[in-house]
């Protein structure tokens, strides 16, 4: 029998255990509808076997797990629930001698309700290469025919489990727009990424995982306010009477700490105006001034006390 | 649920069944490997085993070195004696169409024994066997023609145990010196042996029993390994499991691989009729329609014990060897290629556990329409086992992470 409710995907203490490891650790957390959910947190975090979990991929230990109102205990819940759901998973794959066109082709016949081949090519920018064998495209198309795999039933609900690893950044930055034309639409979109540039841009929410437990929950912006650090306004100065004449004039702004050329004050309250003036009317040279916000990766760090790992020092 | 609905349910089933299928063979035939093995490996088999059991139309000759020290002196020339000369003549010397139907091929040689002992010169010139006539024997058998006390006249055969033609040759040997026995000593012989074939077989060979054999052993063996290896890869790479995030059921997906076993079973059996055919004359009127039928089940019956091994196997490298431990010891001990009869009895028991035992009897069984009584027990088995190894196949499959 389906929930009807406004939430997408409702878990409560979900668990899976194998011997020694927890990987999901009690997750409980609430999807809203036409919303984009970002799971952010390093590889090993339980991402992928929660969201496997949800999938009705993987059997889990204890708990439970709302999708689209059905219940994941209940065979004829799943089933109803595939017909609604499209996936990609982490380690996607599919048919290697077959083309791009047929490989679309061959999953749309999974469903009873499809989207015209040509518009799925269309949306993922593979039009030159519909002809193609899958085995012999590029990692970055392999995995963008695997997002239009997933839309090819016109799913409700869309899980994408890392969708832009081993992808360039102009690569995953289309994958971005393709995932915010998803939300225009009205779709749900349970998002799997270690990238936390990725999460701020395109989440609505933001679940941070860290060893099978969510650590902190909200939009980008709350979890920054609440969790991040403070901002940090860079004074580049030319030379060290320079930064002397700096510290001595900003140091009621907050703490401060130098580097080679330049001075960092970390300050919540204070603006980058409020700083030009000062420096301004005590006439101190300057060669520039930045602003550094905090990021999520800041809000991990405080979190955990470990490093996320995003772009540099990718471990994929 | 509604009737309308019912039968859309049905209709979306067969159409997921029937795009994975095709998917399937459509990989198949983008598959170089994949087709030359398909179509060569049967053909590899039937005319292997065809050579080595069917006997027909193939003559083995066994060279045999003889050492005839029996011999006088005329002139230049070297005579034998009579009786050596005969005994010769028995195995086929001078006489090459003699010699074909016994097998056995003459060759002289000549070494001093005093100089060089028959075995080490066996050794040096890496010869099987060897005959050897002593000096005097012609006249002890002379003697014996005068005398039935003379000391027997006795030949020397010298062979290396490690050939099994060695035997062979034996036998041969032995069956020259009866024949000159009964010969030299004007021994009547009385009793003798009349053969007939069974009704209405008359006119088979014994490739045409060996041919339906090497059908089912040929895809049991491709059969499941394929399957076996597409599973466990289907796994590894995550395909599988994509597919069970879809509202593909695991029995569809199961019967998708089956239907394409049979599709492959039919051109593989198509492939060895003809090969058969055209190599050893396998006569084509020997095909009976319940042949199909065994065919059919007889593929579920392997793909679904594929899809059994492949549930406790981990990886597609560990697939091939599980495999090749189950398909082996059933090609060589479920009567397929060597008939059960010849085996130990303890080896008779042992191969009833097999399917393919049942299989082949039911195939031969069909071949015959005297025989056709005796079809039914093995093919209600085949059919049984077709059935019951899908069901268990499909359920067993990995269809969920854990």
């Amino acid at each position: 029998m389906k929930l009807e409710n406004e939430h997408a995907i409702i878990t409560e203490d979900l668990v899976k255990k194998y011997k020694n490891v927890v990987a999901v650790d009690g997750i409980s957390l609430k999807v809203k509808k036409g919303e984009v959910f970002a799971f952010l947190g390093p590889n090993g975090a339980g991402k992928t076997t929660t969201v496997e979990i949800l999938e009705g991929v993987r059997t889990k230990t204890s708990g439970k797990a709302y999708v689209l109102g059905y219940d994941i205990d209940k065979r004829q819940d799943l089933e109803q629930l595939k017909k609604k759901i499209g996936t990609l998973p982490q380690e996607f794959n599919t048919h290697q001698n077959l083309t791009v066109r047929e490989n679309l082709k061959f999953w749309s016949r999974m469903y009873a309700k499809n989207l015209p081949i040509d518009d799925l090519i269309a949306l993922v920018n593979l039009e030159e290469k519909a002809k193609e064998r899958y085995k012999n495209l590029s990692g970055g198309l392999q995995r963008r025919l695997g997002i239009a795999i997933a839309l090819v039933n016109d799913p409700e609900l869309v899980f994408l489990d890392e969708p832009t690893t081993g992808l360039d950044p102009r690569a995953r930055r289309e994958t971005w727009a393709v995932i915010e034309g998803l939300k225009q639409k009205g779709k749900t979109v349970f998002l799997t990424t270690h990238y936390m540039e990725e999460a701020e841009v395109l989440a609505d929410t933001v679940a941070i995982i860290h060893k099978g437990k969510i650590v902190a929950l909200g939009s980008p912006a709350e979890l920054i306010d609440k969790y991040g650090s403070e901002n940090k306004i860079i004074v580049r100065g030319s030379s060290s009477k320079t930064r002397d004449l700096i510290h001595r004039t900003l140091f009621q702004l907050g703490p401060m700490e130098t580097a080679e050329g330049e001075v960092m004050i970390s300050t919540k309250k204070a603006k980058i105006a409020e700083v030009i003036d000062l420096l301004e009317k005590e006439k101190v040279p300057y060669r520039d001034i930045i602003t550094q916000r905090p990021s999520l990766e800041d809000v991990f760090l405080n979190l955990t006390g470990e490093r996320l790992l995003g772009e540099r020092g990718d471990e994929d | 649920m509604s009737k309308r609905r019912f039968f859309k349910n049905i209709y979306l089933s067969l159409r997921r069944i029937w795009a994975e299928t095709s998917r399937i063979g459509l990989g198949w035939v983008r598959s170089p490997a994949a087709v030359f093995f398909t179509f060569i490996y049967p053909i590899i088999m039937i005319l292997l085993f065809g050579y080595l059991f069917a006997g027909e139309g193939t003559t083995t000759l066994y060279s045999l070195p003889y050492l005839n020290e029996d011999t006088y002196q005329v002139g230049n020339a070297t005579l034998p004696y009579y009786p050596a000369q005969e005994l010769l003549t028995e195995l086929g010397l001078n006489n090459d169409s003699l010699g074909e139907a016994l097998g056995i091929k003459l060759i002289p040689v000549n070494f001093n024994t005093s100089e060089i002992l028959p075995q080490n010169w066996m050794k040096e010139q890496n010869a099987a066997y060897l005959l050897r006539i002593p000096k005097g024997w012609s006249a002890m058998v002379n003697a014996s023609l005068l005398n039935a006390s003379a000391p027997k006249a006795l030949v020397q055969y010298y062979y290396d145990p490690g050939y099994t033609s060695s035997t062979e040759v034996m036998k041969i040997i032995d069956n020259a010196l009866k024949e000159l026995n009964a010969q030299l000593f004007n021994i009547e012989t009385s009793i003798g042996i009349i053969t007939t074939t069974t009704p209405e077989r008359e006119e088979l060979s014994y490739i045409d029993f060996y041919i339906p054999g090497i059908i089912m052993v040929t895809l049991s063996t491709s059969g499941m390994m394929g399957l076996v290896s597409t599973v466990a890869e289907g796994r590894r790479n995550g395909i599988i499991f994509k597919m069970s995030a879809t509202p593909m059921k695991k029995w569809e997906w199961a019967l998708a691989q089956e239907i394409w076993q049979i599709i492959i079973s039919l051109v593989i059996a198509l492939l060895t009729a003809l090969t058969g055919v055209i190599a050893f004359g396998f006569q084509l009127s020997a095909i009976h329609p319940l042949h199909v039928v065994i065919l059919i089940f007889g593929s579920m019956t392997f793909a679904g014990l594929a899809l059994i091994i492949a549930r406790f196997v981990k990886s597609p490298e560990g697939a091939v060897a599980a495999t090749l431990a189950f398909v082996f010891p059933q090609m060589f001990l479920s009567g397929s290629i060597i008939p059960p009869e010849v085996m130990p009895e303890f080896l008779q028991q042992i191969a009833r556990i097999f399917p393919l035992y049942y299989i082949a009897k039911a195939m031969r069984a069909a071949m015959l329409e005297a025989t056709l009584p005796k079809v039914w027990l093995p093919l209600g088995i085949t059919i049984a086992m077709g059935v019951i190894f899908f069901i268990l196949g499909s359920a067993l499959t990995i269809w969920k992470k854990d």
